[in-house]
Parts: structure tokens; C-alpha cells; sequence
């Protein structure tokens, strides 16, 4: 999954760090951004939200299904996430940030909704990992030019390596908050932990991910 | 001069970013956010985050999900109605413009033409597509035969806004044809819910158009049945729990 996007307005830490990413994108002036594919998808053009799947589907899939737990339920989650994608791409605001924050935001919401209106939980967050011994991260089900592979599989190696450098209370917590959906008061309880010590530590543990991970965005934001 | 921000609210950005918030606090931080370019910016890049973390390692889909997504979008559009009519006469510009390139015969003119052939092309083929869905619309309410429900959301007031709220019992889909709306405020939208059992359930996130009206085509309703439908105004990208006050609201008949 390539973020072709361009930068806007970066600190001059970011700019000087994003290069790395932005290479890829300067090499392949055919790759279409992901900007222009939701322009062409505003205008009713069904290929390019077809394109936005090829990039976009297999993670927005993998998180439905942590959050979720069942592939059916994951599928349909994807497939209302970018129907709504489809319906109001016209009212994407660039300034608010990066189509792939849209889109993971819009099926972050959607599996939520599900979960939370069912009045269940979903599996341990590992259970989708064990689920598929060859996943691989971050690959779309379609044909994503190379270079947006090599971007995807990069980024992906990054969150990995940020994950890692979690302490594994921090990192649990980021297991239950992001890939298992859970509230602070469902992580608390689960943990049997206070619920202000729940807070803090997933707050920590963001602004860590956020501050290692910022260079690698899918947009710069600033 | 912007008011200083609890440290207890900025506290919150993250796991409003995650969802992790309940609706109070949820309330709360989307308060203070609306006056803070600054905790805007934080959720903005706690969002770029979340789509990172995404890229982690994880099942991946059956390759017929892309098929069922075209076929899916084939019926959920939002159709704007002011554009869809205004979209009904597009060669009209074509032939004018025709009519002035004939008249001055500029290379220049000529190009401008053939632009605007390739964008009323386009047009053309938004409009197909459109009308498509609408009849794939005429098919879910014709398909329900003698089990559509129709639903009136209401509020109060005279020439107040509303919305019809088609079920087909059938298929357990919906279309709604909203009207009389307001403009959503700046960074919201108003959001469809079905009540089952007592509790919300979300549905489509959608805006009106100018002339304050939408159509809102099929979308699948839970299993099970609903007693009533609503509409609140909530953030642009929809809510897991109703946030604001219900500014529609209609019952199932005989529930």
C-alpha cells in the first residue's frame, strides 16, 4: 500500500526524514495518488474505488477482522466502510489528513458500530495472525504497482519495529485499544487494572508510536 | 483569545483517535476540539497513525470481495438530486459551445471543445450510472410486494424537515428519502440509526443538498427487526453511539 500522496506542510524534522518514503513515489510518476483515485471516485468512477481496494482492502480487512472476529462479519465491514468511502468521497477534506487515515477511520468506525451494537467482544488480537500463517502485510488482493509494495512492506517492517521497542504492558494496550477495538473501561476491566493507570499507559504508548512512527505517514501533517 | 484546555481534556486525544473514549468524554474532547487547531492537529495525526498500524500483518481477503464491493457500490450511492437534475441537459452546453467555434472557427475554441465533449462524456456516463441505481432503488421497494413498511421521521413544527423511510421486510433493506433539512454544521453530518431492542444501531452517515434534500439508497438493516428509526447530527465520519440530541424520529407501526 503506497501512500502516493505528496507532502503538504512538514516540520523541517519530518522533511528531512520523509524523503526515504517520498522516493518511491518520485520514481513512479504513473503511480496515481491516492488523492486523485478519490477524486476520480467522487466523480462516480468505479475503477478507481477499485484501485483504492487494491491498496487499501487487505489492511482494512485485517483490522475489521481483529476487531470483529469473524470473516463474514470482517467482509461486510469492509464493504459498508467503502461503500461509505464511495457515496461521500466528495467531502474528503485533504487538510484533515490522509485518504488512507480516511479509510481506515471510516472502517475502524464501522467495526466498532458492529461490535459494540452485538454487545460482544472480539477475539484475542493473535487469533487473526494465527488465523492465516501466510499473511503477509499489508497486500491488496489486487495488482498494486511494485513500487507501492515496496513503500507498503517498508512502512509495515516500521510499525513492526515500533510495536517491538513497546514496553509489553504499553504493547498490550495497544493490542486491546487498537487491534481489538476496545474502550478504556473494557481494557481496564479485562486487565483488572484502574482505569486511570488503562488511560495513561495507552496515551503513552501512542505518543511513542506517534513520535517514532511520524516520518512514515501516509500524508505529513503540520 | 482561545480558552486554555484542561490537561485532563488534551489528555484524551489519543483515545479519541482510537475510540476508546466513552460518549461523555467523547463529548467532551469534540468541545474543546472545535476551538483547538491544536487538538485537531493531534487527532489528525493519531489518525495517520492508525493507518499505519494497520499495515500490521493480518488475514487477508477472499479475492471475490472486490467483485461484492463493485456490486455493492452499484446500489449505495447518495444521489445528489440538484446535481443529478442538472446533469439531465448536459449536450445543451456542448452544442452552444459548437455553435461558437462554428461561428469563429478558432483552433483555440476548437480545443476547448473537445475538453468539453471528454467532461460531458463523463457526465453522460455519472448519469447512466446514476439512473441505474435508481432503479435498483424502484427494485427494492418494488421487491418487498406486500412487505414494505414505510416509516415517517418527523420533528416538530410546521413545514418541519423529515424523512421516509422505506423497509423492505423482504430483503431487510431500507432506502430513505430525506427533505427540508438543514446544512449539517461545519465538520458534521447527520446520521441515519435504526432502534432494535432499545439501542441505536448506526446506519449511513449522509448530507443534504442544497435544496435540503437527500436520498439515502439501499443499505441492509440488522437482523431481527427494528422498532423505530432516527437522525442526529454527529461527526463527519460517523458515530458508534448517538452523541447529539435526535432531531428525527419515527415508529414502526405496531411495535
Amino acid at each position: 500500500m503506497l501512500g502516493a500522496d505528496m507532502v503538504l506542510a512538514v516540520s523541517p524534522l519530518v522533511r528531512e526524514i520523509r524523503p526515504l518514503v517520498m522516493t518511491h513515489a518520485a520514481a513512479s510518476p504513473a503511480v496515481e495518488t491516492d488523492r486523485a483515485l478519490l477524486e476520480r471516485v467522487a466523480r462516480g468512477d468505479e475503477r478507481a474505488l477499485g484501485q483504492l481496494y487494491d491498496r487499501y482492502g487487505a489492511p482494512l480487512y485485517a483490522v475489521a477482522y481483529r476487531i470483529a472476529g469473524e470473516p463474514a462479519d470482517a467482509e461486510e465491514i469492509v464493504l459498508e466502510a467503502l461503500s461509505q468511502a464511495w457515496r461521500e468521497a466528495a467531502r474528503f477534506q485533504a487538510d484533515k489528513g490522509s485518504v488512507a487515515a480516511w479509510l481506515t477511520m471510516i472502517c475502524r468506525s464501522r467495526a466498532l458500530d458492529l461490535v459494540r451494537a452485538r454487545g460482544r467482544r472480539a477475539k484475542l488480537a493473535d487469533k487473526a495472525v494465527a488465523a492465516d500463517p501466510e499473511a503477509v502485510p499489508g497486500l491488496g488482493t489486487g495488482t498494486p504497482d511494485s513500487d507501492s509494495q515496496v513503500a507498503q512492506a517498508e512502512r509495515a517492517g516500521r510499525v513492526a519495529d515500533a510495536l517491538a521497542s513497546l514496553s509489553p504492558p504499553q504493547r498490550q494496550a495497544i493490542e486491546l485499544a487498537y487491534y481489538e477495538g476496545l474502550s478504556h473501561s473494557e481494557i481496564a476491566e479485562r486487565l483488572n487494572e484502574p482505569l486511570g493507570t488503562i488511560k495513561t499507559r495507552v496515551r503513552l504508548a501512542m505518543q511513542k508510536l506517534r513520535e517514532t512512527l511520524r516520518p512514515y505517514y501516509f500524508e505529513a501533517t503540520g | 483569545m482561545t480558552p486554555a484546555i484542561p490537561d485532563s481534556v488534551r489528555e484524551l486525544a489519543a483515545g479519541y483517535a482510537l475510540g476508546a473514549l466513552t460518549p461523555g468524554e467523547a463529548r467532551e474532547f469534540e468541545t474543546a476540539m472545535r476551538d483547538s487547531p491544536e487538538l485537531a492537529l493531534e487527532v489528525t495525526e493519531y489518525r495517520e497513525l492508525n493507518a499505519l498500524l494497520a499495515l500490521r500483518p493480518g488475514p487477508r481477503p477472499e479475492g471475490r470481495l472486490r467483485d461484492r464491493l463493485v456490486d455493492r457500490i452499484g446500489t449505495a450511492k447518495v444521489v445528489p438530486l440538484a446535481a443529478a437534475r442538472s446533469r439531465t441537459t448536459p449536450w445543451l452546453g456542448v452544442l452552444a459551445a459548437a455553435a461558437v467555434v462554428l461561428a469563429g472557427g478558432l483552433a483555440l475554441r476548437i480545443r476547448t471543445l473537445t475538453e468539453q465533449l471528454d467532461q460531458t462524456k463523463h457526465e453522460l456516463g455519472a448519469s447512466e450510472r446514476q439512473l441505474a441505481r435508481r432503479e435498483e432503488t424502484l427494485n427494492t421497494l418494488l421487491s418487498a410486494q406486500a412487505e414494505l413498511t414505510v416509516v415517517q421521521l418527523k420533528a416538530t413544527g410546521d413545514n418541519a424537515p423529515g424523512i421516509q423511510f422505506f423497509w423492505n421486510r423482504r430483503a431487510n433493506t431500507a432506502v430513505a428519502q430525506a427533505f427540508r433539512l438543514p446544512p449539517a454544521p461545519k465538520g458534521k453530518a447527520y446520521q441515519l440509526w435504526v432502534m432494535q431492542n432499545g439501542k441505536p444501531v448506526p446506519g449511513p452517515v449522509f448530507v443534504p443538498e442544497t435544496d435540503g434534500r437527500a436520498l439515502i439508497l439501499t443499505f441492509v438493516l440488522p437482523a431481527g427487526g427494528i422498532q423505530a428509526a432516527a437522525v442526529t447530527v454527529e461527526p463527519e465520519g460517523g458515530s458508534t453511539t448517538p452523541t447529539m440530541p435526535i432531531v428525527l424520529f419515527g415508529q414502526v407501526a405496531g411495535t
